[in-house]
């Protein structure tokens, strides 16, 4: 009787620590802290705090490597052949066809140098100046960016062991492909036959989409990988609900959310998991790490009242104050169509997945609806799917109602991988299904998913191979640089400084060159820069072209006069390089007004 | 039998398709519709071919076959080949070695990767980013080539290397091929041994395999469907006589004569259906006459163009084939076959063998012909296998350009000397009772591979002097040497410069487009444009001309960058397009545009211009 009241008891001092841990998480994430003090904290000891989760969530891991072992054991020879050669083979594919590049314009660059932050400084930031100072290349000046950072992290775990590579990251995202296929495979086969799984992921993996992230240094990858990871803990632990598999599924349910903005959402529906496992298993199991997470989410809410105090962080366009509206529905909604039945070879979609996954989810509504299935008697795996699918479905909606949510976008294509997880999920269990009328209807859909992907898929990805004209310019602006003498200089550029200070070299916005001029002078005058270069765009000024004009974004103080280095045009733009010859001395306040509407005399017709 | 033949629905259905095939291809279609057919349709029909090719291997079982019956002897053969084609890779330099046909092929391949269009790009633009092709040309070239070169372009990313790593990698295959021929055909794994080494012995071969021609895989698949009508006689059931329909298809895909082989590949399947005294007919034989659709468009379109038989290049001529060719065309043959001074890339161990053996090989299959009661499954695919490659042979000597000691007619050799081998290997066969016998004929054809075939392939002359081959390696060399791509060349041969990412027009094309070319020197749109010519020496006065099909005519004013001498009289010359004169204004090239600031007053307008602009100089594209 002792011994029961005292097992009540723990259960009652589990159950006041949790309520009290989610309310000190709810206090301090979201209400006790202003959004300059939630940046500060995070910036600080944001490091710490995920990167205890993670070696929490790895020492956990480390725990169940008995059954992992097992699964692999368990494996017959031939399934496992099977699956090895289609995930070697897609992923060979996958790395030779995609240099390794920025593929999205300003993320990867932002993900990168925090990672580089938290590798020399451990301080969650990402700088914006940097100089060489006695020897070492030191941040000036850093600020909190709105990313998530768990992919900074482990680049720069990778960074620790291995020295900073910008290379880093995108191998990190070359080996993550493999093992999101793995994942997705060991996912499905809970469910269905061997045979079924490899269709399944023929469909999902022979994606161009997949192959792009998996050549990038974005965190796009990850926050799938962690979703199907966190899915295949989830259906485990309703399979055979116990302490430790919940302790698992509530640390990676707490890294998924901060993998990506949106991933927050997750953790409800692990809750539902929670609650659907307690029910299973006629008992409130709640582990110590149960307890401990709603205070490790605690960093995310700060970050989250970070920036929802900072306006400027949201890139909204001209004459916006919000980034979601319902207006914006029904036209991406347009787009969605558009991507996922996209015929063509220019967009990277894989139309048969959407054609046979949209058909399986169809068909499984039906099924529910016609059959009403016992859903306390389904299959674990197909319930944590489920849960797992409301908020995929929630991010969606989320994603469609944003302005930004373009999804045959090339910049936004890549937010509908998890929700690419759900149809190829929908296509494994109606092919079970279908298996008992016609077992070779599984290698015809697996054999129409690697077709497809041959005759439309790597088509795109040879047409979006360099796609992004930023990352072209800069890799151009970047190399001509190289193949200068090899002398100190500062780099004044008209895109983000982020692909300079990676490489180690002083640069700085044209924005801030001109308030900055006097300062410029001062090393130039003391030798800490033996030259100043300027990067700009020039325009056409009309369709005969003959006079270019540099483009408005581009302007730089007339105070810098310039002597023009090298260009060359890319995309219908000029981008040239020039070398600061002088900086004129401050004009009073009227004389700059003057200069800087002033337009100097076209260049006589004989210099052309 | 032919009673049960006539009977068969299934054979009158396979009649149906084809009629219906050749009645569509050849005449119901318009040159639009042909055009659009095979541009649209060729990718998808070779990789239907490659799939139903390689379903049928593997139904036929085989790999089971390669698995039971490979032995330790086998792998030394494998190690014996890889040894072989790393010394033809040691020699031969990757590179286009026949010209304009590989760089066609690579051009087919680059349309099927980016575009699926089975055509070669004639300009092509990179402005918006990724290369847009705006001009397309249908070539008339069997499509199996480019597809599979598109295949690896596909798996691995386009590179223009790619042809020459696809033929490298075959060279293995066919040689592997060569010795399952050879030990098949003469019933010992030494005359296998012996057929790749007399092969391998062959500088002929090994240029094929370092270049990006179709050549090999045509002689591969040559080989395949002499192994496959083996195959299929031995035991004619249905599996194996898909291997051997398909087969002879994915042949007919390599080449234009190769469509030549379905008569022995026919003839092999009525033999086999007499020998079990049963017919019988799948469903992927039935619908195989499809396959023959692209071939027939495509010859269809081609036989109606008076260049088709490149006619124009040697005077005189007036018909493309015809008897008189053929005495004058075997001493071209002798010539190139005994050649000693390695300026023909031939074996003349190869060549004495075969010769010698080859009336041998008639006699014998003359006296099989009489006793064809008694004739094994094995002679009678050999018989048949021969006459295939002889008839080739007669075609090419009654062919007007049929010379085997001219450059570019050399590599049509390649099946002659496959029938050599099979004459040799035959006949030693009758002759030799013992395996001493083969390992002293592989001692002899070793013995000329190291005294002859790697000296010829070490000196080269067999490339030094084919001066379109040295004129292409300049091309190479040249843009190896830029560390930026974006100029704009001028060249006849544009399509290898498009085929590496360069916007490149014709000599011919520039000339009518003066103005554009104009407008593009004075927009700096190019870092650079580049002019390849080719310059004549008069022997008797010494004076330069550059020849009239690279002469850019009045209003060019040019800058030799780079000239090299490519033979005797005759000199390469890249040049830079320093100034156009045009409507009595000189445009100099500039190193920077004019500029101006404050015209815009907003980004929409910035954009607006920017559009303008670009419509305007896609179309001064020359």
């Amino acid at each position: 009787m002792l011994q029961r009241l005292a097992a009540v008891d723990v259960l009652v001092w589990r159950a006041v620590a949790f309520v009290v841990s989610a309310i000190a998480a709810i206090v301090f994430g979201f209400i006790y802290f202003s959004s300059e003090q939630a940046g500060e904290l995070v910036r600080q000891y944001g490091y710490y705090a995920i990167a205890a989760t993670l070696l929490w969530f790895v020492l956990l891991l480390v725990r169940e490597w008995p059954d992992i072992k097992r699964a692999w054991r368990d494996m017959p020879r031939d399934e496992l052949r099977r699956l090895l050669l289609l995930v070697g083979g897609l992923s060979i594919v996958a790395w030779c066809v995609f240099p390794f590049s920025y593929k999205v314009l300003f993320d990867e660059l932002v993900l990168q140098a925090t990672s580089w932050n938290l590798h020399r400084l451990r301080e969650v930031g990402t700088m914006v100046r940097g100089y060489e100072v006695e020897g070492v290349f030191l941040p000036l000046f850093v600020y909190l960016d709105k990313r998530p950072y768990f992919f900074a992290l482990l680049v720069s775990i990778i960074h620790d062991f291995t020295g900073f590579r910008e290379n880093n990251a995108f191998l990190f995202n070359a080996v993550l492909y493999p093992v999101v296929l793995g994942l997705f495979y060991f996912l499905v086969r809970r469910v269905v036959s061997g045979r079924i799984a490899w269709t399944g992921l023929a469909c999902f993996g022979a994606s161009p989409l997949l192959a792009q992230n998996a050549n990038g240094a974005g965190m796009d990858l990850l926050n799938l990988a962690m979703v199907v990871l966190t899915m295949l803990l989830a259906a485990r632990f309703l399979a055979r609900p116990d302490e430790r598999r919940l302790s698992v599924l509530f640390l990676a349910c707490v890294l998924l959310a901060q993998t990506r903005y949106e991933s927050l959402l997750f953790v409800l529906t692990t809750g539902l998991v929670v609650l659907e496992g307690w029910r299973r298993a006629g008992r409130i199991i709640l582990p110590v790490a149960a307890i401990f997470a709603p205070l490790l989410l605690v960093p995310s809410g700060l970050h989250n009242s970070y920036l929802s105090g900072t306006p400027e962080l949201w890139e909204l366009k001209e004459n916006m104050d919000s980034r979601f509206a319902v207006e914006h529905l029904w036209p991406n909604l347009g787009h969605a169509v558009n991507y996922f039945f996209y015929f063509g070879r220019t967009i990277l979609s894989a139309w048969w997945l959407s054609v046979c996954g949209f058909a399986s989810l169809g068909w499984i509504v039906f099924s529910i609806w016609r059959r009403r299935p016992v859903w306390r008697q389904l299959d674990p795996t197909i319930v944590a799917v489920g849960f797992f699918g409301l908020a995929i479905g929630a991010n969606l909606i989320l994603l469609l109602s944003y302005f930004w949510g373009q999804l045959d976008d090339p910049i936004v294509s890549r937010l509908i991988m998890p929700f690419t997880v759900l149809l190829a999920f929908g296509v494994v269990l109606v092919l079970r299904s279908l298996d008992q009328v016609n077992a070779g209807i599984k290698n015809w859909v697996a054999m129409g998913a690697l077709v497809a992907y041959l005759g439309w898929g790597l088509p795109a990805v040879a047409h979006n191979r360099e796609i992004n004209q930023q990352a072209i310019e800069l890799a151009w602006e970047q190399q001509q640089v190289a193949l200068m003498d090899p002398v100190s200089r500062l780099i004044l550029t008209d895109k983000t400084t982020l692909g300079w200070l990676m490489k180690g070299q002083p640069s700085l916005g044209l924005n801030d060159a001109g308030f900055r001029a006097e300062a410029i002078q001062f090393h130039l005058d003391h030798g800490t820069f033996k030259e100043v270069l300027v990067t700009q765009r020039y325009r056409p000024v009309n369709a005969e072209g003959r006079v270019f004009e540099v483009d408005p974004r581009d302007v730089i103080p007339a105070r810098f006069v310039l002597e023009p280095v090298v260009e060359r045009m890319i995309g219908g733009r000029l981008v040239r390089i020039s070398r600061v010859v002088e900086i004129l001395p401050r004009p009073d306040e009227t004389e700059e007004e003057s200069v800087s509407v002033e337009e100097p005399a076209l260049l006589p017709d004989s210099a052309i | 039998m032919l009673t049960s033949l006539f009977k068969n629905r299934t054979v009158w259905l396979l009649v149906l398709i084809g009629a219906l095939v050749g009645l569509v291809t050849r005449l119901v279609l318009t040159p639009n519709q042909s055009f659009s057919f095979v541009a649209a349709g060729g990718y998808w029909l070779m990789l239907a071919l490659v799939i139903l090719l390689g379903r049928s291997i593997v139904r036929a079982g085989g790999l089971q076959w390669v698995r039971e019956h490979v032995s330790r002897f086998d792998v030394y053969v494998l190690i014996l080949v890889m040894a072989c084609t790393s010394a033809w890779w040691a020699h031969e330099k990757p590179g286009f070695k026949i010209l304009a046909d590989e760089v066609l092929l690579l051009g087919t391949s680059m349309g099927m990767h980016l575009e699926r269009s089975s055509t070669y790009p004639l300009r092509a633009s990179t402005v918006q980013g990724p290369m847009q092709i705006l001009d397309r040309v249908l070539d008339k070239r069997p499509l199996l080539f480019p597809f599979l070169v598109t295949t690896v372009h596909d798996l691995t990313g386009y590179r223009p290397e790619n042809a020459f790593y696809f033929n490298r990698g075959l060279g293995i295959l066919f040689l592997l091929l060569v010795y399952l021929l050879g030990w098949q055909a003469g019933g010992n794994r030494w005359a296998g041994v012996f057929g790749v080494l007399l092969f391998a012995g062959l500088p002929l071969a090994a240029q094929q395999s370092a270049g990006s021609g179709f050549e090999l895989l045509n002689l591969t698949a040559v080989v395949g469907l002499g192994l496959a009508m083996v195959a299929y006689l031995r035991s004619p059931d249905v599996a194996r006589l898909e291997v051997l329909v398909y087969t002879g298809l994915a042949l007919t895909a390599c080449r234009y004569e190769s469509v030549i082989f379905l008569i022995p590949m026919a003839l092999t399947a009525l033999l086999g259906w007499w020998r079990s005294q049963r017919i019988e007919i799948s469903g992927p034989v039935i619908i195989s006459p499809l396959f023959l659709s692209v071939w027939l468009t495509q010859n269809r379109i081609f036989s109606g163009d008076s260049t088709a038989w490149q006619m124009a290049s040697k005077e005189g001529i007036t018909a493309p084939f015809s008897l008189d060719y053929l005495s004058p065309n075997l001493v071209h043959a002798l010539a190139f076959f005994f050649d000693f001074n390695g300026y023909q890339p031939s074996s003349a161990t190869f060549a004495v063998l075969g010769l010698l053996a080859l009336p041998l090989f008639g006699l014998w299959a003359v006296r099989c012909l009489r006793e064809h009661s008694q004739t094994k499954a094995d002679d009678w695919a050999w018989i048949l296998l021969g006459a295939g490659l002889s008839v080739n042979w007669a075609i090419l000597m009654l062919y007007f350009w049929g010379q085997f000691d001219d450059r570019i007619i050399s590599r049509l050799s390649l099946p002659v000397h496959l029938l050599l081998l099979l004459a040799v290997v035959v006949v030693a066969r009758t002759l030799l009772k013992s395996t001493r016998g083969w390992q002293i004929l592989c001692g002899i054809a070793a013995v000329s591979f190291l005294g002859q075939g790697l000296p010829v392939m070490a000196k080269q002359a067999y490339e030094i002097d084919y001066s379109p081959g040295v004129e292409m390696e300049m091309r190479r060399d040249f843009l190896a040497a830029q560390p930026e791509r974006d100029f704009l060349f001028l060249d006849n041969d544009a399509v290898f410069w498009i085929t590496h990412w360069i916007p490149a027009s014709s000599v011919e094309k520039s000339r009518k487009n003066h103005e554009a070319l104009g407008y593009h020197l004075r927009n700096h749109s190019f870092t650079n444009m580049f002019v390849f010519q080719s310059v004549l020496v008069d022997d008797q006065t010494g004076e330069r001309t550059i020849d009239p099909d690279d002469d850019l005519g009045e209003g060019f004013e040019l800058k030799t960058v780079w000239e090299k001498k490519v033979e005797t009289l005759l000199f390469a010359r890249i040049s830079r397009v320093v100034a156009i004169t045009h409507d009595d204004e000189v445009i100099p090239a500039i190193d920077r545009v004019a500029e101006t600031t404050g015209h815009f007053s907003d980004v929409e307008e910035v954009d607006k211009a920017r559009v303008l602009y670009l419509e305007n100089w896609i179309k001064q594209l020359p």
